[in-house]
């Protein structure tokens, strides 16, 4: 329970929201970008904080700089990423990855599911921030499908790898801002309620394929695909958490390619239904090989490399524990005081808060996986004449620079609503007007708010995770299954971001999509929420923490 | 200012008043945060008027 003297009135709730419903109005009504919206939020927050909340300017200063040191976590995975992705596609080497898998995979649906469910999570394992959308859907246009499916499709099968993708990110940001007691239980609950947005997602799809047909014949190799990708997470997260959902998604692929050399999904069907495409044959997109003129197509296997180097690197650094404890040793993290407001809302004094290690962080794989890449293609010749690293890092930063002061701005939020006691109004408020299965029940759709409007479930853990902790405190809930709510809420929210479905759209080239795509997804995503609050109350009532 | 400038010099702002703000409270000097503040308010506006020169996706 939270002890202080804070009041809790329908007044202080609504005071307490306010930047939260400024930040929303902003995205969704005034169609502003995160990277607008969240300052002016900020700004609501920090005025709130000192003007309602009692709270010093020294507390905002500290909340400040907890703010930024947890951002540069993020930025350093972010901004590596970018740079990974925009070595491999210098390159074209998705290009490669779509011949090859054509080749590998004759049944239409299957390919279908690898692109748009597989490959799209197996893109967000690793980088996220819009980058599977960027290179799935207009792969997927290439294959004949429909433009608005051509989104649709990737933004509903990569929605749950958005859980623990981006090499962990969105649960290195939960952590920072707040204490996850129990993270093995937390973690393993949160497989639980995940796998059901991946079962559905990869049904979902099979379902816009072809209907019933469709999901006759896709249900043996979704549910086969389902269970690997939920046990290997199940397995790998507690030990292996940055690059758990990397080697599942990869595992995933392969099961794919395997399950391909079946005899079932080998026959021709005459019945077949053709909902989404616009062709009759898959076009096999021209090899833009670049410089290489008569070199040949670059193989499945270099245009894999950088992952294959980036899953090798994080495995040893992350399982060899002599490395990783000399590698540990290089840590750096900056001392706070403690701050306590006009209403007994106290943050205790820390001498190294969140000590950052560089040399065992995902952001260090993701750019030496970015050289090695690099050097790969170099040598090659798979890159146009001129490309330099200069360019391809440039090229990153245009993406990442909107993101850095939107991350920024979103963990500065978070931190000043916590230290000024605004989560904790919130999250009592909440608890006192819903009763303990209620509050349970919508925990993920809150996160599921938090990632439609700031298009990122990193930004929703950063928003909601202290409130999804107190909440749950107050209403005497397990709160490694709220937290697990938040993680799988937060991850189906994406599919419904008016962002990302913006993002999707301008790639294939009509940015009037967005309604389209959107009007197909909310259904999806509220009955995948539905679905997930149901297992939440199970897991709650049959299993305790759910673990 | 263009779009990338403003991104870039809210960028480097931030990383100041992180200096500015750290150093400021662990001498207890009050200007010295109180200026990591205003950095970060400065960042902040530079960040919100990205959306007057040709927003992107953020």
């Amino acid at each position: 329970m939270i002890d202080s003297t804070l009041p809790v009135s329908p007044a202080s709730v609504l005071a307490a929201l306010l930047p939260i419903l400024v930040l929303l109005a902003l995205l969704m009504w005034r169609g502003w970008s995160t990277s607008s919206a969240a300052p002016v939020a900020l700004a609501v927050a920090a005025l709130v904080a000192v003007t309602l909340f009692r709270t010093p300017l020294e507390a905002i200063a500290v909340a400040s700089g907890k703010g930024i040191w947890d951002a540069i976590f993020i930025l350093y995975i972010v901004w590596p990423a970018l740079i990974l992705y925009r070595v491999a596609n210098g390159a074209n080497a998705f290009q490669a990855i779509q011949r090859g898998v054509l080749r590998l995979i004759p049944d239409r649906l299957m390919v279908i599911l690898v692109f748009a469910w597989l490959l799209t999570s197996f893109i967000q394992s690793i980088a996220g921030f819009g980058a599977p959308l960027a290179v799935v859907a207009p792969i997927l246009l290439g294959l004949g499908v429909k433009p608005l499916h051509a989104v649709l499709l990737p933004i509903i099968g990569g929605a749950w790898a958005n859980a623990f993708g981006s090499l962990g990110a969105p649960w290195m940001a939960l952590e920072s801002v707040v204490e996850v007691a129990d993270p093995t239980a937390t973690l393993r609950s949160a497989v639980v309620l995940v796998s059901i947005a991946n079962l559905s997602g990869g049904l979902m799809i099979a379902w816009l394929y072809g209907g019933t047909w469709a999901l006759r014949r896709g249900l043996p190799a979704i549910l086969a695909i389902s269970l690997l990708h939920g046990g290997l997470l199940w397995l790998l997260l507690p030990t292996l958490l940055p690059i758990a959902m990397f080697i599942a998604c990869a595992a995933g692929l392969v099961a794919a390619l395997l399950l391909s050399q079946w005899r079932f999904y080998r026959q021709e069907d005459d019945d077949e239904p053709d909902r989404i495409f616009d062709r009759e044959e898959p076009e096999p997109s021209a090899d833009a090989g670049g410089a290489q003129g008569e070199r040949p197509p670059m193989t499945l296997a270099l245009a894999f490399a950088p992952y294959l180097f980036l899953g090798v690197i994080a495995v040893v650094v992350l399982t060899v524990a002599p490395l990783r404890e000399v590698l540990e040793t290089v840590s750096v993290g900056p001392p706070f005081p403690a701050t306590e407001t006009g209403y007994g809302i106290v943050e205790g004094a820390v001498d190294a808060y969140a000590a950052f290690t560089p040399l065992t962080h995902p952001g260090t794989f993701l750019l030496l996986a970015a050289w090695l890449g690099y050097l790969l293609f170099q040598r090659d010749g798979r890159y146009p004449q001129g490309t330099r690293v200069a360019g391809l890092v440039q090229r990153a930063a245009g993406d990442a620079l909107p993101v850095t002061t939107s991350v920024t701005a979103l963990m500065l939020m978070s931190a000043v609503m916590s230290h000024s006691g605004e989560i904790a109004v919130l999250a009592l408020g909440l608890s006192a007007v819903a009763g303990s299965t209620a509050y349970l029940a919508s925990a993920n759709f809150i996160a599921m708010l938090g990632s439609l409007a700031t298009s990122s479930s990193t930004a929703s853990n950063v928003l909601f995770g202290p409130l999804q902790v107190t909440g749950a405190e107050a209403e005497g809930v397990p709160v490694p299954l709220a937290l697990a709510a938040q993680v799988a809420g937060g991850a189906v929210g994406n599919a419904i971001s008016p962002a990302d479905a913006l993002l999707g759209a301008t790639t294939v080239g009509d940015p009037s999509l967005v309604g389209g795509v959107l009007r197909k997804a909310v259904p999806w995503a509220v009955g995948t929420g539905a679905l997930i609050s149901l297992a939440t109350l199970g897991l709650y009532r049959f299993a305790g923490t759910g673990a | 200012m263009s779009m990338r400038g403003l991104q870039l010099g809210a960028s480097a702002l931030i990383a100041v008043a992180l200096g500015l703000i750290v150093s400021g409270l662990a001498q207890d000097r009050a200007w010295v945060w109180g200026l990591g503040l205003i950095a970060v308010a400065a960042a902040m506006v530079m960040s919100l008027a990205t959306r007057w020169a040709g927003d992107g996706i953020g």
